[in-house]
């Protein structure tokens, strides 16, 4: 089974949050960074900036909570999605995830948003000056 | 389809709580001054009536983004814009960080704020709930303090906050505004004019989205940029990666631009401990990047030894090694970042700090300010613990700080005795760590720029020294005065126009072209434009806006001068025995106003101002 997943290195991260301005453009159709699906928090006065996404959970609190299965796993992918439609806001994945910033609701769509790894083809990845967030495979062929 | 713009203007009078109104943006004005620069000069002029005192509720303070500010648009900054209480001219003053974006995130380009509160208060700006609060719990409170503060009180993490210091409080006439931490629009005292209102924070969060013309365009405009960075013969990038604004000072030094002891020199041998490797090795830990910035020039990190050990700074930028190291002799790497995180957290402009304390230090060294004048400080120069010291009764106004926090141009002539002589200053505004002995179009920058001696409206030193050729342009002689009025001339219309986009000056010597920001400008907006319209059409326009505002509050030809100082002969570098003489300064002046269409006083003529759209100042 493939498991795969954008990962953030708060050592490279400079705080830029360009990562935030192109997931949004590319999930939400404009530059609104407060909603994309990776979040660049600043700790230690600014010490440190650690960017934190989804991690495509073996086994994903927020797909086992949603009672409307608007979430699936696609496992010969290793991505854990959001069936839009069947979306319906309520926010118990929010709740159920232990990770900080890594699933959002776009208020002007009331839909869950989470990274869904841009199907193999992060744009974070792509434009990440630094390489602070690296497309990680685990196992597979 | 959107064009970069919010699409609305916010306007707050604090002195009547009910008065909080918005306008749309008018779109032919967008299309006339672009944004930042260009916006604040059109409203300063029309809003403030002439000769209005700076703290009057009347001179507003706006926070002013522009089209690129929020997109993917590489380092963007946001401006303040106010009459200046320290030097009485048009006063822009430039942040980086993601306060403006977020702004923009609420909804707004602009936020005009005038009046004055009855009692200490913040304004928060949650979209479209706006609220003025109070503020009297977060009086007295440093620019490091408040952020969590008022984070928590208003509930929300990703805040962006705006605020000053105790400086601020105080009406220290060369108060900064800090935008979050680590980012501060310095120069000319907008955070004594945010005082004066009783305005102790702005904090902001925005959930709107910014939508641009043409997205493919401008991700492939970004990646060309991001990869001409790597490209190491072309551009000064991977210096200013590695080592950030301190990478100059080694050139500065070697070239005698780097003011030493109150800038009795240009060059001296501390400075080597203080460029980016002293730095690096004294404190840095990361790379910090300001919003959408691939370059990352600023470096944070944690001072390891000494008696500021465990302090968290930020890069102390070239500015500030240039004035708080050198011109006060402070050889010292440790005492020097904390010179600048304290001037940082008390809310002061470091360059202006640094400058003052060197002429208090020249003050102190020929004994015209005494021990007991200083409370029993020994202030010579070099003496980084009592420059400490002198840092603090300034921001408190305490003692004969209350005598510096008003600017070394009325300091030194409330002391008198031929200090007037050494107070470093054009217009009021202390001078940038550019000393311009030895590079003539450098002095004319400073006489002629607009808020007063700033290196930023134009600061041609590497063209000069380098005898390069601008574009469109010819190579000038370092020591000549030839030519150089046309290169500043060029220069001037250059920040103008980019600072109209809030370019950042120091990622536009790093890897972007200037076609670059044309090509960004018109991928964002979806208006055509190339770099030399750009600056035909706005640049030119939008300095001599800012020219008419000082010319009406009584600015003419016998300010654009430079100190006595630099009229004495550089003592030691490459251009050793420099000096400018009246005969130089008169011709280069001459030579600028004519090619300006200014008349012999430097007042833009109607011709010019009919040419330039400006007709409703035309009869000003």
């Amino acid at each position: 089974m493939v498991r795969q997943r954008v990962e953030g290195f708060f050592d490279l991260c400079t705080g830029c949050r360009i990562c935030e301005l192109v997931c949004s453009q590319k999930k939400l159709g404009m530059y609104k960074p407060r909603y994309a699906a990776i979040e660049i928090e600043l700790k230690s006065e600014g010490m440190a900036a650690i960017p934190s996404l989804c991690v495509q959970c073996e086994d994903p609190h927020c797909m086992k909570s949603c009672i409307y299965g608007a979430i699936e796993k696609d496992e010969k992918m290793g991505i854990v999605r959001i069936i839009r439609e069947k979306c319906t806001g309520c926010e118990m994945c929010i709740k159920a995830c232990p990770i900080n910033g890594a699933i959002k609701i776009d208020p002007a769509s009331n839909k869950a948003l989470k990274c869904d790894i841009c199907d193999g083809d992060p744009a974070c990845v792509k434009f990440c000056p630094t390489e602070a967030v690296k497309l990680i495979k685990i196992g597979g062929q | 389809m959107g064009n970069g713009y919010a699409g609305k203007i916010l306007k707050i009078d604090l002195s009547r709580k009910d008065e909080i109104s918005t306008d749309p943006l008018d779109m032919k004005f967008a299309k006339k001054f672009l944004g930042g620069k260009g916006f604040g000069a059109k409203l300063l002029y029309d809003l403030l009536p002439p000769k209005t005192d700076p703290y009057s509720p009347k001179n507003p303070i706006m926070y002013v983004t522009g089209p690129l500010t929020g997109t993917l648009a590489p380092c963007i900054r946001y401006c303040l814009v106010t009459k200046s209480p320290l030097t009485n001219t048009f006063n822009d003053t430039y942040a980086g960080g993601d306060f403006g974006q977020e702004l923009k995130y609420a909804g707004y380009d602009v936020v005009i704020i005038s009046g004055k509160a009855k009692k200490p208060v913040y304004l928060q700006i949650f979209d479209d709930d706006i609220q003025i609060k109070d503020a009297q719990h977060l009086w007295g409170l440093n620019t490091y303090e408040i952020y969590d503060v008022l984070k928590s009180e208003v509930n929300e993490k990703t805040a962006k906050v705006s605020c000053i210091g105790p400086a601020g409080e105080n009406l220290v006439k060369f108060a900064l505004v800090d935008c979050d931490l680590h980012r501060q629009a310095g120069r000319g005292g907008a955070g004594a004019v945010m005082g004066s209102k009783n305005l102790k924070a702005v904090v902001v969060r925005g959930t709107n989205g910014i939508s641009v013309a043409d997205y493919d365009r401008l991700e492939k405009e970004v990646q060309k940029i991001s990869h001409d960075m790597g490209i190491t013969d072309k551009f000064f990038a991977p210096k200013l990666q590695a080592g950030g604004t301190p990478a100059i000072v080694d050139f500065s030094n070697e070239e005698a631009v780097l003011p030493y002891k109150n800038f009795q020199d240009q060059t001296s041998d501390i400075a080597e401990n203080l460029n980016d490797k002293g730095q690096r090795k004294s404190f840095w830990l990361r790379e910090y990047g300001c919003f959408a910035c691939p370059l990352h020039c600023s470096k944070i990190g944690m001072i390891k030894k000494g008696p500021y050990k465990g302090t968290v700074c930020d890069t102390v930028e070239y500015e500030n090694v240039g004035l708080l190291g050198t011109n006060c002799a402070v050889g010292n790497v440790d005492a020097l970042a904390y010179s600048q995180n304290l001037c940082d957290r008390l809310g002061l402009d470091a360059i202006t700090t640094g400058n003052i304390v060197g002429f208090t230090m020249e003050c102190f060294e020929k004994g015209i300010i005494t021990k007991k004048d200083l409370g029993g400080l020994d202030l010579s120069f070099g003496n980084w613990k009592n420059m400490m010291e002198l840092i603090n009764m300034i921001a408190y106004r305490k003692g004969i700080g209350n005598i510096l926090a008003e600017g070394v141009m009325r300091a030194a002539k409330k002391i008198g005795k031929g200090t007037e002589n050494f107070a470093i200053h054009i217009k009021g505004l202390e001078s940038p760590a550019w000393a311009p002995r030895g590079t003539p179009g450098v002095g004319l920058a400073l006489m002629t720029a607009d808020r007063g001696g700033c290196h930023q409206r134009s600061n041609p030193v590497g063209l000069e020294v380098f005898g390069l050729a601008w574009p469109g342009g010819y190579p000038t002689e370092r020591v000549s005065i030839k030519g150089k009025p046309d290169l500043v001339i060029w220069e001037q219309h250059h920040y103008a126009a980019l600072y109209s986009l809030l370019m950042c000056e120091i990622f536009s010597h790093a890897g972007i072209t200037n076609e670059s920001y044309a090509s960004l400008f018109s991928a964002v907006t979806g208006w055509d434009a190339t770099y030399s319209s750009l600056l035909s059409e706005y640049g030119e326009r939008i300095w001599n806006i800012t020219r008419m505002f000082n010319w009406r509050e009584g600015f003419q030809r016998e300010h654009d001068t430079v100190p006595p100082r630099f009229k004495e002969p550089l003592p030691s570098g490459p251009a050793k025995g420099h000096k400018f003489t009246d005969e130089d300064i008169n011709k280069m002046l001459d030579e600028y106003y004519s090619k300006r269409g200014w008349d012999e006083q430097g007042k833009p003529t109607k011709e010019k101002l009919i040419e330039l759209g400006l007709d409703s100042m035309a009869s000003d």
